[in-house]
């Protein structure tokens, strides 16, 4: 068989290059589509704009997106399929591919399966069991917050703590579903276990969880806990916990979504030999905040105003799960360089001049991963409001600096006696 | 030699597309056979418990005593919370659906429709009422009233750690005297399962 001729090879490599760039670019326009979309306050467009990137090595990350924005239109059903859909992928995914590993060191990082960090997989437990509640099933929600321990025992076995944090609200979260069934005991180990986690982050302690822990650690005879934390939080009143089935009032949990989470951007240098024509490149992730411009959200209801306090960061848990990854992207790229001079030497002594091109498409292949989960908000903000039980009329100011920004109404939002009625609102522009 | 590289390429190139099929491969088989394939609660789980509870029900004490207190009288039992405390979502309903259907066939124990099933029924009575001829119709005040109810939890102990998990289910049923509160029966079942996940794929 003749050997190829040097124009062919140059075809072939520039539409292996073209290919390459083209779906790459595909994949970014989809994303920005959606972003637009969001902005519309348009789910169903930016539901259209995410199919196209179903399947593949981010078929985890589609379906959590799909989630979040089936949630926002509503639709809580299709959002637990996709929830549900996500779960034994992302359990499977834990496990180390061969040929992926082998074809991410040799090419891209984005030929590995996404897998999302330990603070996205604890927040589609929340959703999930958002969802859940919201579809009047607290049974399932219970479900959800006991996947939360279980996952964070297997991950973290001893300490049932995430090391780099995130797992603070998911806790708090927790509390307040075995709160709601009636599980004081389990209640308030999670709200400890959220109040540990805050600590451990540096972050401080919300009121609410302030109060809760007071509150069940009175309620459950917890002495000198609750003399510590009286000293640690200046509080000196909370709602008692009234026995089972004797309580008078309910709770309104609201809880707000702030924006849409920080995206990823890929940073790269590239770097030419002087002596072989070669090109280097470290293309490496960054974080792309739009940071959301309200200060907070005022809750009014049945004559009672409630104001939202922040109980979980994305944008900084993203953060800090990206610095934890720096090191191990930092050293594969700079295998992926190794590999790709390697190949490059060699193509240069079969025909002098094929290592340049070689090494173009290996570095314009090689953009950094760029995958979040960017349709959860920015922050999560919750405000809790004890009421009498009845429907209610519930108005929910953002504000910026004092000044409102934005509205929205809640109707026959129905209070029952010793309950928890959550209600949720992802505000992504105003 | 350059054709029969062609044809050994379009070869490839077809076998590769029938390896992409996307019809699924699918072999019928017995409802009996035990399937374990992600180590969660599933259908075997639901079925064990549902058979060891009914044998449990029917072959112990509380059913001969009612009887002998009653003229020979059936118990009748409704259906009353089953809590998932697990870590699973489950479908509580397959097990007790077969519980139910096993004890009724029985012959040893009535059921009565549940808190979530009557509703229907009482608002297709009220209809009967108004629309129903006479001698079909089916008065309201004539239901009949459970002797006991059926409650019961799934909780799930489990212990992990990398790639293994130990799984435990424990199923608990009891039967509650509807007149004085007095537990008549308690069912258990216990189910143990090592799960070792792979640590490498393809």
């Amino acid at each position: 068989m003749d050997r190829p001729s040097r124009g062919a090879v140059r075809a072939a490599l520039a539409l292996c290059l073209a290919m390459a760039l083209s779906g790459c670019a595909s994949y970014v326009a989809n994303l920005r589509q959606m972003d637009r979309a969001l902005a519309a306050h348009d789910p169903d467009a930016a539901l259209a704009a995410l199919a196209p990137l179903k399947g593949g090595h981010s078929e985890a990350l589609y379906l959590l997106d799909k989630a979040m924005l089936l949630r926002m239109q509503g639709d809580y059903a299709g959002s637990i399929k996709a929830f549900e859909g996500a779960k034994p992928l992302l359990r499977y995914l834990e496990a180390t591919s061969v040929s992926e590993t082998a074809a991410a060191l040799m090419l891209s990082e984005n030929l590995r399966s996404y897998t999302p960090p330990l603070y996205e997989r604890l927040l589609l437990h929340v959703y999930q069991g958002l969802n859940y509640l919201q579809s009047g099933d607290a049974e399932a929600a219970r479900v959800e917050v006991e996947q939360i321990d279980v996952l964070l025992k297997r991950l973290y076995p001893g300490t049932d703590a995430a090391p780099h944090g995130g797992d603070a609200f998911a806790r708090y979260f927790a509390g307040l579903v075995y709160e709601d069934a009636g599980d004081w005991s389990d209640a308030m180990i999670a709200y400890r276990k959220a109040y540990q986690a805050y600590r451990a982050a540096g972050l401080p302690v919300p009121p609410g969880l302030q109060a809760s822990l007071c509150r069940f650690a009175d309620y459950l005879g917890l002495d000198k806990e609750l003399k510590a934390y009286k000293q640690q939080f200046d509080v000196d009143h909370w709602l008692p916990v009234a026995p089972h089935g004797q309580a008078a009032d309910g709770q309104l949990v609201f809880i707000l979504g702030d924006g849409l989470a920080p995206r990823k951007v890929a940073v790269t240098q590239w770097v030419q030999s002087p002596k072989s024509g070669h090109l280097f490149s470290i293309s490496l992730p960054a974080l792309r905040a739009d940071p959301p411009r309200i200060s907070g959200a005022t809750i009014s209801v049945g004559g009672e105003t409630a104001t939202t306090a922040r109980v979980e960061s994305v944008a900084q848990n993203a953060d800090k799960a990206l610095a934890t990854q720096l090191p191990q992207l930092t050293a594969d790229e700079i295998a992926r360089n190794v590999t790709r001079a390697v190949v490059a030497n060699k193509a240069d002594d079969k025909r002098q001049g094929l290592g340049a091109l070689v090494s173009l498409i290996g570095t314009v292949v090689d953009r950094a991963d760029t995958r979040i989960w960017n349709t959860l908000p920015d922050n999560i903000q919750m405000a809790r409001v004890a009421l009498a039980p009845g429907t209610y009329h519930v108005t929910v100011a953002l504000t910026d600096g004092g000044a409102v920004v934005g509205t929205k109404t809640f109707d026959n939002v129905l209070i029952k006696p010793g309950r928890i009625t959550f209600a949720t609102w992802h505000a992504i522009s105003y | 030699m350059r054709r029969r590289l062609r044809y050994a390429c379009l070869a490839a190139a077809i076998g590769a597309l029938a390896g992409c099929s996307s019809m699924p491969e699918i072999h019928r088989i017995s409802p009996n056979q035990v399937t374990d394939v992600s180590g969660y609660w599933n259908d075997t789980d639901s079925r064990l418990t549902a058979e060891q509870m009914i044998g449990q029900m029917l072959n112990e004490p509380w059913l001969d005593n009612y009887e002998n207190a009653h003229s020979g009288t059936k118990p009748v039992v409704i259906v009353g919370d089953v809590n998932n405390l697990s870590s699973e979502h489950i479908a509580v309903g397959t097990f007790i659906n077969d519980m139910q259907r096993a004890l009724i066939n029985s012959g040893d124990v009535r059921f009565v429709a549940s808190s979530g099933q009557r509703g229907g029924v009482r608002n297709e009575r009220k209809d009967q009422d108004l629309n129903a001829s006479a001698d079909t119709r089916n008065p309201m005040g004539q239901e009949t009233g459970a002797d006991f109810m059926m409650e019961g939890t799934i909780n799930t102990i489990i212990d992990a750690a990398g790639n293994t998990s130990v799984k435990y289910y424990q199923v608990n049923l009891q039967l509650i005297n509807m007149r004085t509160n007095v537990i008549a029966w308690i069912g258990q079942k216990k189910i143990k399962k090592h799960v070792e996940y792979h640590g490498i794929r393809p």
